[in-house]
């Protein structure tokens, strides 16, 4: 009977009722994507270096040659020679190598200077085609873009564009003795190469020669076919082993070569490092979802603490027919409960119908990857219990207001 | 006190923590009586029905409703007396508005912890032996006239079969030929139940049948 008497008691205040709900349905979603982005930022970052097994640069910083490596933060301080690349390159411990040159920029975006290898890598790692549109660049002259870099300057294969020198968002010096034509684009990966150029180290190497040099060079030229622009040094190479377990042997060979100075990083160890120092973005969003889910407690709190005033007859009734006190408070109570638990439970569903309907959009438009895994044994847990917290808040706050008066 | 006695008042004082207060010297109620207490508005009458109720305390004397010595008790402590023994009619706020007929009157079976076998059934014939048509029985109260509402909560008070029936101005939001209705309703079934039934109003009209009528100026003093 009391179960009966609270839902249609919540029937009868059914606008109130809807506010609650919606105000918890509105703090779960937002705890659910609170969680689902922390997780999904830190999944971009482990895909940021999928696949890669070393980074390999000049002596430096783990931290810094991860950040300008493989999240085109900063930049190197010193260059590594490619005849090093070559030679790890060719090291039969290594199954793929892909050199980068960076330094140069175009409207703000960083150009990596590579080669056809940086493709088999993307290809390696994601299920889906590299390319949204195109092809790689065959030719010396050719670029191609990360997705978000075509979406935000809107271009299409075929246009051509110049690099800048440097790395900022406004460059002085512009490579405009030569133009680059955009020979594909790439499709969304959700990580740090959206918001590149992709060019060949000969292309890159050609545009810092003297004017007068790069004048005899023809328009179209295929890559390999000039021996002379082939780069002098680059700034890291990532190395992806035929065999995971001689990494730590491969790290050391290069660690201690005599050669030249070098240094090989384990990605996932030096990422684990940096989410170590963000630690404070995990407890900050922590607090943006307790915070949210304080703000949703203290509305519905005071939605129904409103209704209590006006209520006073129909507790007295109940009273009168031989309702305690008790019961009277109980039934706040499971009013309270019921409504969290309906809000929770539409929270979550709407989440994952979100998730549903928006992972292939976002992953195609904006390359966010969307890992909504949701602890089912933990939430059949913590629904109940949130509602029975709430439950007896409400009915311990009714029974200080309103135990003088019953 | 005689065993046959249903009330038993004795020097009691009683009233609201900021309000008026009032003495009762002496009065005795025997079972299966009809009293009528006339009093005109604010005299006192719902108070003095609250703590037959036990819904108010009394603050000094002793005071046995149904051989209860209500005395003694914490108001939290009469609410399961309170819905077995007796039956109580309000002069409005009768019943949940949101709740159907079927469940207003089961409410009070509820709380009365009673496990009649068929207490639909009997619903039903209290229903329709206080002339209600039988599709009101899953109408929402919220739907009902005044008169039928009243006569819903006469339904639901003697659902248990209480040994005792409070009425606070039943007829107060009735015209004069439902009131008339009412009462012979009301004193039909409580004549068939052989109940005790205090009624409390201001008017006097409607004191006709009953064994005692009591001027509450009376009966209690105003301290």
């Amino acid at each position: 009977m009391i179960f009966r008497l609270a839902l249609q008691s919540l029937i009868s205040r059914r606008f109130s009722a809807w506010v609650c709900i919606a105000m918890i349905t509105l703090s779960a979603i937002a705890l659910l994507t609170v969680d689902t982005l922390y997780r999904g930022t830190q999944s971009a970052f482990g895909r940021s270096v999928q696949g890669i097994d070393l980074i390999v640069g000049a002596p430096t910083g783990d931290i810094n040659l991860l950040l300008f490596s493989a999240f085109q933060v900063g930049a190197p301080s010193r260059e590594l020679s490619y005849a090093t690349f070559t030679r790890w390159q060719q090291d039969s411990n290594v199954k793929r190598a892909v050199p980068l040159m960076l330094g140069d920029s175009h409207k703000g975006y960083r150009v990596i200077g590579t080669n056809s290898q940086l493709f088999s890598h993307i290809g390696a790692i994601s299920e889906r085609e590299v390319f949204a549109q195109g092809h790689a660049f065959k030719q010396v002259f050719e670029v191609t873009l990360g997705h978000e870099v075509a979406q935000q300057l809107g271009y299409h294969i075929g246009d051509e564009l110049i690099l800048s020198h440097g790395l900022g968002n406004h460059s002085f010096q512009h490579h405009d003795a030569r133009r680059f034509r955009i020979a594909g684009v790439l499709a969304a990966t959700g990580t740090p190469i959206d918001k590149t150029l992709q060019v060949s180290l000969e292309g890159l190497e050609a545009i810092h020669w003297p004017p007068a040099q790069l004048a005899q060079l023809p328009e179209q030229l295929a890559i390999g076919e000039s021996p002379a622009l082939q780069p002098d040094s680059i700034a890291a190479f990532y190395l992806t082993l035929t065999n995971k377990v001689r990494t730590f042997q491969v790290q050391r060979a290069i660690n201690q070569s005599k050669i030249e100075p070098s240094q090989a990083i384990l990605p996932g160890v030096a990422i684990t490092q940096l989410w170590s120092m963000l630690d404070w973005i995990e407890a900050a969003l922590l607090g943006l979802g307790v915070l949210t889910a304080l703000v949703a407690t203290i509305g519905v709190l005071s939605t129904l603490l409103t209704h209590l005033d006006k209520r006073m007859s129909e507790f007295r009734l109940l009273q009168t027919l031989g309702a305690s006190r008790r019961y009277i408070f109980t039934l706040l109570g499971l009013e309270t409960a019921l409504l969290v638990t309906l809000g929770l439970f539409t929270g979550v569903a709407l989440t994952i119908t979100l998730e549903r309907g928006l992972t292939g959009f976002a992953q195609s438009q904006w390359g966010l990857y969307w890992p909504l895994n949701l602890h089912w044994p933990w939430l059949i847990a913590a629904i109940p219990s949130a509602a029975l917290a709430s439950g007896i808040l409400l009915a311990g706050v009714a029974a200080l207001r309103l135990k003088r008066r019953l | 006190m005689p065993s046959s006695a249903a009330i038993d008042v004795n020097a009691i004082t009683y009233g609201h923590n900021h309000g008026p207060h009032w003495h009762l010297p002496s009065w005795q109620v025997l079972a299966g009586q009809a009293v009528f207490l006339q009093a005109p508005s604010g005299a006192g009458k719902s108070t003095l029905l609250s703590v037959l109720a036990g819904l108010q305390p009394v603050q000094s004397g002793q005071l046995k409703v149904l051989g209860e010595p209500l005395h003694k008790r914490r108001t939290a402590q009469t609410a399961p007396w309170r819905a077995r023994q007796l039956g109580i009619i309000f002069q409005d706020l009768n019943l949940l508005d949101y709740l159907s007929c079927l469940d207003n009157i089961l409410l009070a079976a509820h709380f009365g912890k009673n496990k009649q076998p068929e207490l639909e059934q009997k619903a039903h014939q209290l229903l329709q032996r206080l002339n209600l048509p039988a599709d009101i029985l899953h109408k929402k109260a919220c739907a009902l006239s005044v008169g039928q509402r009243q006569r819903v909560a006469i339904a639901r008070a003697l659902i248990n079969d209480p040994p005792l029936l409070l009425a606070d101005e039943p007829t107060s939001a009735l015209d004069d030929n439902n009131s008339q209705d009412f009462m012979t309703l009301l004193f039909e079934l409580v004549r068939e139940r052989q109940c005790t039934l205090i009624l409390a109003s201001h008017d006097r009209r409607l004191s006709r049948e009953f064994d005692q009528h009591i001027a509450l100026c009376d009966l209690s003093q105003s301290l």
